[in-house]
């Protein structure tokens, strides 16, 4: 509650004024140390002010200043410089602002600097006021005397001698008021006063300034005692002690006394630097300590001459050997070996050649992609529970660069090697499953070929007894049979013939796939033109290559048969007087592709589908096409087996295209 | 077909055995005509010494017991009926049967038409051919 009092705006504000006002009664209570002729006088009152704009900054100083901390001068020194106390009183306020400016500025820096210290930013400030006083108030004192009557005395020239006097003074002064601030401001119930925080190490410096004091303090007294016993009999010890004390002595004590407290202020602050910098790396070590031995990966780390400075818990548990029996000791090779051999982190510590980690390691090790510097090891330690350890050596170097410890993280993968190995037995029973189920597959598909064709072919036989039969009894009942009979029998031979078209159909597309040929280089124009050949379109029909066909890789009786489908397709639905066909190749990245076109009666859209399924005919069923509905599905058989697409486009009165695609070299999947 | 000899048809299919009868007729073809149903049954017509060895056999494939391939591994591995040309009638296409019966040294190898017209076509070739072609004497 008190502390938030004191750093409360009314607080610092209150306090502001009262210690302006301080300030004020005290400047007229001067210290003054007789120079002859000239009389120096100390503001001690300033010290208020400046305690100020040191704790809070530049504003309240302001205000401390303004309220009377820098304005008793006025009234001290108006009467006898006239004129110049308008420059010569003025730069006191100046200064307490600048100091407090400078105050916060240096608290919002984050290390201190040496050249942003109050004795250091006096120095600008005391060259401006030097200026000054040699130059602007030496003008302003020849102006005297001034018209008001209590300063009319005032001279209307002043020595140089003075004038140097002045700012010799001046310059003593500042320090003096700095310093006592400054001691005063390390003090822990000054800092309290101010709602400061403590200094680090407040005790100790509240000692040395508080020692400081007194060594000066001692030194007053003894000065006095010697005067009063040896050079003074006559006069009284408190007379010597403060009463009826010499300029000069008075000089002297005081210089002593500053110089002491000076010290003091020195000495606490090397100190506190000391100790500062000695408890952050005390904490840093065990920072340190803290983040290796919270880490759950088993760590520990070698320094000076392969000593072992850290040995975390999780080591401790991986390796079974606790840190009070490792840390200090050069064992590091005990836990896994059975005897005595530099390790990994030994040999990253000594910066070995790659020659000599494979020496320790084989092949077994890998340069760190990660860390620079670091290697890594995979490797198996029959003497530590038949682990499987990865481990990661790494260097630690001074700020210079130089190496001075190494390193290793250790990482248990006993588990993930032994689920590896189970992956791969588990992998390799899977293709073995695949395989004998692919093989299983395989087999049912070529049974289902094989009873197709059985079946089909065995159908063959007794069709062709009945085909005979019905001849016969045609042939030889000429006479029994009347026109009705002879009809029906040819009606029923014409039956037979379709299905044993049907039946040819099915044996024909069972054989795809099935009938064992040679894959060959196949010259597709040749191949075309003999095809062609073989179904000798009437004259009516022009057959034409549009481009060169290119010579492929595959069965010969395959494109053979997809070429015979459709050209025959083709020819067979033109319905009109000139009917063409045109075959075209393109050539694409991994493919050909090839199209024929021809302008018949084209297929409905809705049928695109429909026409490629087994026994599917659009024609009409008077059996004059001799369609059995099995060349299209045929096609897309063996399209399909060498991995290429057959589809088509056409508008009905208009004539058809079918594409199909043949795959480039390699890509062909011919099933033998 | 040249001299007298009978020919020996291998065949279960009634309507095939009528088929190669008539054609045979109709051909004017006067050697007589030994019909067996199976390859058993045509060994034992081979080897009874009652029967005059064919000139030539008419060898169906698909057969009950004995089929035409296994008749024809027995056969050829005879000497005594190495010599007589056999001439397969079948209805298969496979190229499997038609490997193995070359390989077994067989005259010929014809698929069965279906109009019989074509199958009448077929035996005349047949016939013509061994009519010309010249047998060895010793048989």
């Amino acid at each position: 509650m008190r502390e938030a009092i004191r750093k409360g705006f009314t607080y610092k504000i209150i306090i502001s004024i009262l210690f302006g006002l301080l300030g004020f009664a005290l400047n007229f209570h001067t210290i003054n140390f007789s120079f002859p002729p000239y009389v120096a006088t100390v503001l001690i009152g300033l010290i208020f002010p400046m305690l100020v704009t040191f704790a809070w900054g530049w504003k309240y100083g302001l205000l401390s200043a303004l309220v009377g901390g820098c304005q008793s001068m006025w009234w001290v020194w108006g009467p006898s410089n006239g004129y110049a106390t308008f420059v010569v009183v003025p730069p006191f306020t100046l200064w307490i602002v600048w100091h407090g400016w400078m105050a916060d500025f240096r608290t919002k820096q984050t290390d201190s600097k040496w050249w942003l210290s109050a004795y250091a930013v006096e120095i600008p400030f005391r060259i401006l006021n030097t200026i000054n006083l040699f130059t602007l108030s030496r003008w302003a004192i020849s102006l005297n005397p001034p018209p008001w009557t209590w300063a009319s005395n005032a001279p209307d020239t002043i020595p140089m001698d003075f004038s140097i006097f002045v700012v010799i003074k001046q310059a003593v002064v500042g320090y003096i008021i700095l310093l006592l601030a400054d001691v005063l401001l390390n003090l822990g119930f000054v800092r309290k006063f101010f709602g400061l925080e403590k200094e680090y190490n407040q005790v100790n410096t509240n000692f040395i300034i508080r020692a400081a004091f007194l060594v000066g303090a001692f030194f007053w007294i003894v000065d006095s005692t010697i005067s009063t016993l040896v050079f003074q009999p006559e006069s009284s010890f408190l007379d010597s002690l403060a009463l009826n004390v010499s300029a000069h002595d008075i000089f002297i004590r005081t210089v002593f006394l500053l110089v002491s407290l000076a010290g003091g202020v020195l000495a606490s602050n090397l100190l506190r630097g000391q100790r500062e910098s000695d408890d952050a790396l005390r904490d840093s070590e065990e920072r340190l300590k803290q983040i290796i031995e919270g880490n759950p990966t088993p760590i520990f780390v070698i320094g000076e001459k392969h000593t072992i400075t850290h040995w975390n818990k999780v080591c401790e548990n991986l390796t079974g050997f606790p840190a009070n029996e490792m840390v200090g000791t050069q064992k590091q090779w005990l836990p896994f070996y059975s005897e005595e051999r530099p390790i990994l982190a030994d040999l990253i510590m000594d910066e070995a050649t790659e020659k000599d980690i494979s020496k320790n390691y084989g092949s077994k090790y890998n340069k760190s992609t990660l860390i620079k510097g670091a290697y890594e090891v995979e490797d198996f330690f029959p003497g530590l529970d038949d682990k499987w350890l990865f481990f990661t050596a790494a260097p630690l170097r001074d700020h210079h660069g130089k190496v001075i410890g190494a390193i290793e993280t250790l990482r248990d993968i006993t588990e993930i090697k032994q689920a590896e190995k189970e992956l791969k037995q588990y992998s390799k029973g899977l293709e073995q499953m695949v395989f004998i189920r692919t093989r299983e597959l395989e087999d049912t598909n070529q049974e289902l070929t094989d009873f197709a064709y059985v079946v089909s072919h065995d159908l063959k036989a007794p069709l062709r007894g009945i085909s005979q039969l019905a001849h016969w009894i045609s042939s030889d009942y000429t006479e029994v049979l009347d026109q009705d009979g002879q009809e029906k029998l040819r009606l029923l031979i014409s039956r037979t013939k379709r299905m044993h078209l049907l039946i040819e159909g099915i044996l024909q597309y069972s054989r795809v796939g099935r009938a064992a040929a040679e894959v060959q280089s196949v010259d597709l124009n040749q191949l075309v033109n003999e095809t062609i050949e073989i179904l000798a379109p009437p004259e009516n029909i022009q057959i034409s290559i549009e481009n060169e066909l290119p010579a492929v890789e595959g069965m010969y009786t395959y494109f053979e048969q997809v070429f015979l489908n459709l050209l025959s397709n083709a020819i067979k639905f033109i319905d009109k007087p000139q009917g063409f066909v045109k075959i075209g190749c393109v050539g694409k990245e991994d493919s050909w592709l090839f199209s024929v076109a021809d302008n018949g009666s084209g297929i409905d859209e809705k049928y695109f589908d429909k026409i490629f399924q087994m026994f599917q005919t659009l024609a009409p069923s008077n059996y004059k096409t001799e369609s059995t509905g099995i060349g299209l599905p045929l096609v897309k058989k063996i399209v399909g087996l060498w991995g290429g697409r057959v589809w088509l486009e056409s508008v009905v009165g208009e004539g058809s295209t079918f594409f199909f695609t043949v795959p480039k070299e390699g890509e062909k999947n011919e099933r033998q | 077909m040249r001299g007298n000899k009978p020919i020996l048809l291998v065949e279960d299919d009634q309507v095939d055995v009528m088929t190669v009868q008539r054609a045979l007729k109709d051909l004017n073809v006067t050697n007589r005509l030994e019909i067996t149903g199976d390859g058993e049954q045509a060994l034992s017509f081979l080897r009874s010494p009652d029967n005059s060895k064919p000139c030539v056999i008419l060898l169906d494939l698909s057969m009950p017991r004995m089929n035409g391939i296994e008749f024809l591994s027995v056969a050829k591995q005879d000497t005594k009926f190495r010599k007589i040309p056999v001439v397969v009638m079948t209805s298969s296409e496979e190229e499997q049967d038609k490997v193995d019966s070359f390989d077994l040294g067989v005259a010929g190898y014809i698929v069965k038409p279906v109009a019989y017209q074509d199958f009448v076509e077929a035996m005349k070739t047949v016939d013509m051919y061994w009519t010309l072609s010249e047998f060895p004497q010793d048989r």
